[in-house]
């Protein structure tokens, strides 16, 4: 088959089959989009930008190609959204001051629209980024330039051709592609487009195209870049009904200063304006005194980027909810990954309220650590209770809550999670310090009003007068061969004077030791200490 | 035949030298500007190396293997055939495919290239494997068949105490929590299911936690294959003597038939695991 020249309604129909091919594979196009901000979006705007241009150009009785093509562009311009329908849009404007009255498209047209598009798309970027679409529109004009056919369709096949193998090339150019192990989204929509009118010319069928024919290993030796990372939070465009002459280069540098993406179509009559930026209002507002705002859109692009992980986040993800007895252990579990922790002062927390937070949590799988023997039988019965799968590991104290997370990946399975957490449940021992209010026993000891003592569960280690002494002879009742730190977890009531002959204590005892003081915040002892 | 490894490579010049093991060598930058690096630097020199690594300000950084280094080694050895060993092609793409390419474009010469699918010193314990056979005798497709085998039985595990370059280098995937933490907790380190791709595999607050986990693991492992012989390598940067000298002793305390080295870390691993952390790898013999 062989077609030397389009009329208005082969043109409508190979362009109906682009913005066909662009909606079949959208979602490609989106899954592979990491730059300029990997907001998952390319395919959806590529399409939002083409699909209405080409509805409008159905519904339109365009007597020639060069009017077809005129409104296409005037709608495309119109309804472009991003950096990639900003740049499919300034492509087809170019595109179309090439053709002046021509009822029907050669092949040399299609030549010359190529080389006039191809240069429109790159001048409207202010810092054009090689191993984008613009590369793939260049390789493709300069690859219809070098065919010397008069053949429309041959003259699309070799650009689409060079285009397919250009895009592959894309990650050597752009090392956030490479580190990500993708094909450029924007350069990839291009090629679709084409492929699409040369499938409606032919009258070939659509395809889905594999997203995983588009990527690779990601290449992680790529040194990181700032590139695909979001410097500027807002997507902004802005069309602006011009009343005078535009004040070039100071637009520039104003522009410049407040953002980057940024692309600037300069008509005669009209600005249109792409730019990520954090002040749309400021840049809003200088465009205003250029003339008239037409149309004007923001885009909060660090939420479509949270929006596009947090299904996985927030529903699939393993969490965990620690119990803790003070509000300084908070930040220790929340540094440990605990998802949420319920506090408890004194009273211990009910089956209800462990409910209440469970339910709160995103997660639909959760491991909780109780922490406090007497807290497991209400953590059992609100796991029995709760709609999600709840997980629960009886951690008998704070310590084991904190050696347990040292087992924790939230990106591993819960029953792996469960066997790992258990195994380092016994990295540490957990003593408690406290003092006395009156005379008491415990158990066979006997303990004065004012007196510290330190117990291991239910064992009193040490009793004595001197804080510093009861923790002292506490340890030296524990094996400390294997031991490299003891962590202090200190209430309301301890004395910061201590801290100094406590640390002096214990390293006496064994120098290699490292020894640490946090605040816990609990309220019935007076310290916590773990052992590690 | 002959044994290639890249500079990514642990073991001592001593060692290299004895093996007959022939070293390709990743160039050095610091800032942009080249540094003279070699297997032969001393301890010294290294820990040099690393205090300007431990400044974040400067950017150290390795790059791809030189085409004509490649085309030098391998055209001395154009009579024999060339093994050329390297780490994980997912982890080190641009090393494979200018190996690929030079290989292509030496049709004449006998090449074999083998992944390892693994870095550091889980890299190293495999060349050391080999080439130890090697010496012993063993070549052509008894050589690969054990290198292969030693492949799927080694496990790669570590104790990285900053986790900045890691990242930096995209090393490891997301930022962890952590990081900076008032509690500083250790981020312990370990291969994948993915190969050479390393993911956290817990936390530790004392090193020897990290150690009792690491050995737990070669226990498993052990258990797993019902096998009591293990070739281990430990390499460390930074002055973790201590950490390393009671991970060795830990694992020959086990009683299993263990061969164990401690190594002092060279330059190629530095500007991507940091300059603090000990690593191991390790590989468990069904025999």
């Amino acid at each position: 088959m062989k077609i030397e020249a389009i009329g208005v309604p082969e043109l409508k129909r190979s362009l109906k089959a682009a913005a066909d091919y662009l909606f079949l594979n959208t979602r490609v196009l989106d899954n592979l989009n990491v730059f300029p901000v990997p907001d998952g979006d390319t395919g959806m705007n590529m399409l939002s930008t083409l699909k209405p241009a080409v509805e409008a150009l159905l519904d339109d009785d365009a007597g020639s190609c060069a009017a077809a093509w005129e409104l296409l562009s005037e709608q495309a311009n119109k309804h472009s959204r991003g950096n990639s329908g900003f740049i499919l849009a300034c492509f087809i404007r170019g595109f179309s001051q090439r053709l002046d009255t021509d009822a029907a498209i050669t092949a040399e047209l299609i030549r010359g629209g190529f080389d006039s598009g191809s240069y429109a798309a790159r001048s409207s970027l202010l810092s054009p980024v090689e191993g984008t679409m613009i590369t793939i529109i260049t390789a493709m004009a300069e690859a219809m330039a070098e065919t010397e056919s008069k053949d429309v369709l041959e003259l699309l096949r070799a650009g689409l051709t060079l285009g397919r193998v250009k895009i592959f090339e894309t990650p050597r150019l752009l090392p956030v592609l490479a580190r990500a192990g993708v094909v450029d989204a924007g350069g990839l929509g291009f090629i679709f487009v084409i492929e699409g009118m040369m499938r409606g010319l032919l009258g070939a069928e659509l395809q889905s195209e594999v997203e995983e024919d588009y990527r690779f290993e990601p290449d992680l030796t790529v040194p990181d870049s700032d590139q695909g990372k979001l410097s500027f939070r807002y997507c902004t465009e802005l069309m602006v009904e011009k009343n005078g002459e535009l004040p070039w280069p100071e637009l520039r540098l104003f522009l410049e200063q407040r953002g980057d993406s940024i692309a600037l179509v300069r008509e005669e009559e009209y600005l249109k304006l792409h730019i990520h930026t954090d002040t749309p209002e400021e840049i809003r507002a200088k465009m205003a005194e250029l003339g008239t705002i037409v149309s004007s859109k923001i885009d909060d692009m660090e939420e479509q980027i949270n929006a596009s992980f947090r299904t996985l986040q927030d529903h699939e993800a393993l969490s965990v909810l620690a119990i803790v007895p003070g509000s300084g252990f908070k930040s220790v579990f929340s540094d440990l990954e605990a998802a949420a922790c319920l506090e408890y002062a004194g009273r211990l927390p009910s089956c209800g309220e462990i409910l209440e937070v469970l339910e709160e949590m995103p997660s639909e799988n959760i491991i909780v650590l109780p922490n406090e023997t007497n807290i497991i039988p209400a953590a059992a019965l609100a796991q029995q209770a709760s709609g999600k799968n709840v997980f629960l590991l009886p951690t008998e104290n704070v310590v084991q809550g904190i050696t347990a997370l040292y087992g924790f990946n939230a990106e591993d399975p819960p029953q792996q999670n469960i066997r790992s957490m258990g195994d380092s449940i016994d990295l540490g021992i957990c003593l408690k310090v406290y003092q006395s209010s009156r005379d008491s026993r415990y158990g066979s000891v006997e303990i004065k009003k004012q007196d510290f003592f330190i117990l291991r569960g239910a064992e009193v280690l040490a009793v004595d007068a001197s804080l510093a002494e009861t923790v002292e002879r506490g340890l030296t009742k524990l094996d400390l061969s294997e031991a490299g730190c003891v962590s202090f977890f200190c209430s309301d009531a301890f004395d910061e004077a201590y801290t100094t002959e406590l640390e002096e204590r214990i390293l006496r005892l064994q120098d290699s030791l490292t020894v640490e003081f946090h605040y816990g915040g609990q309220t019935n002892s007076l310290l916590i200490v773990a052992v590690e | 035949m002959v044994i290639v490894a890249d500079s990514s490579l642990q073991l001592s010049y001593q060692t290299i030298k004895e093996l007959n093991i022939q070293v390709l060598e990743y160039p050095l930058f610091v800032n942009g500007e080249p540094y003279p690096v070699s297997m032969s630097m001393s301890r010294e020199e290294k820990e040099r190396l690393r205090g300007l690594i431990k400044d974040k300000r400067n950017n150290v950084s390795t790059s791809g293997l030189k085409e004509e280094d490649l085309h030098r080694v391998w055209e001395r050895f154009k009579d024999q055939k060339i093994l050329t060993i390297h780490q994980s092609a997912r982890m080190s793409s641009i090393t494979v495919t200018v190996l690929q390419k030079v290989k292509s474009e030496l049709p004449h010469l006998d090449i074999e290239l083998f992944d390892t699918q693994h870095m550091i010193a889980a890299y190293t314990v495999q060349v050391l494997q080999a080439a130890r056979a090697q010496r012993e005798g063993m070549a052509g497709p008894e050589l690969l068949a054990l290198m292969k085998r030693n492949r799927e039985n080694t496990r790669h595990v570590g104790s990285v105490y900053d986790l900045f370059f890691l990242q930096r280098t995209g090393r490891i995937g997301r930022a962890k929590a952590i990081l900076g933490t008032a509690m500083k907790i250790i981020p312990l380190l370990g291969s994948s299911e993915e190969a050479g791709v390393l993911k956290n595999i817990g936390k530790a607050k004392t090193y020897q936690q990290a150690n009792q986990r690491f050995v737990g693991m070669m226990a498993e492992d052990l258990a797993a294959r019902k096998a009591r012989r293990v070739t281990a390598l430990i390499s460390r940067i930074g002055p973790y003597d201590r950490e390393t000298s009671h991970l060795k002793e830990l694992i020959e305390q086990q009683g299993w038939d263990a061969d164990v080295e401690v190594l002092s870390t060279n330059h190629s691993a530095m500007p991507h695991a940091g300059p603090d952390f000990y690593d191991l790898g390790y590989t468990v013999h069904e025999d």
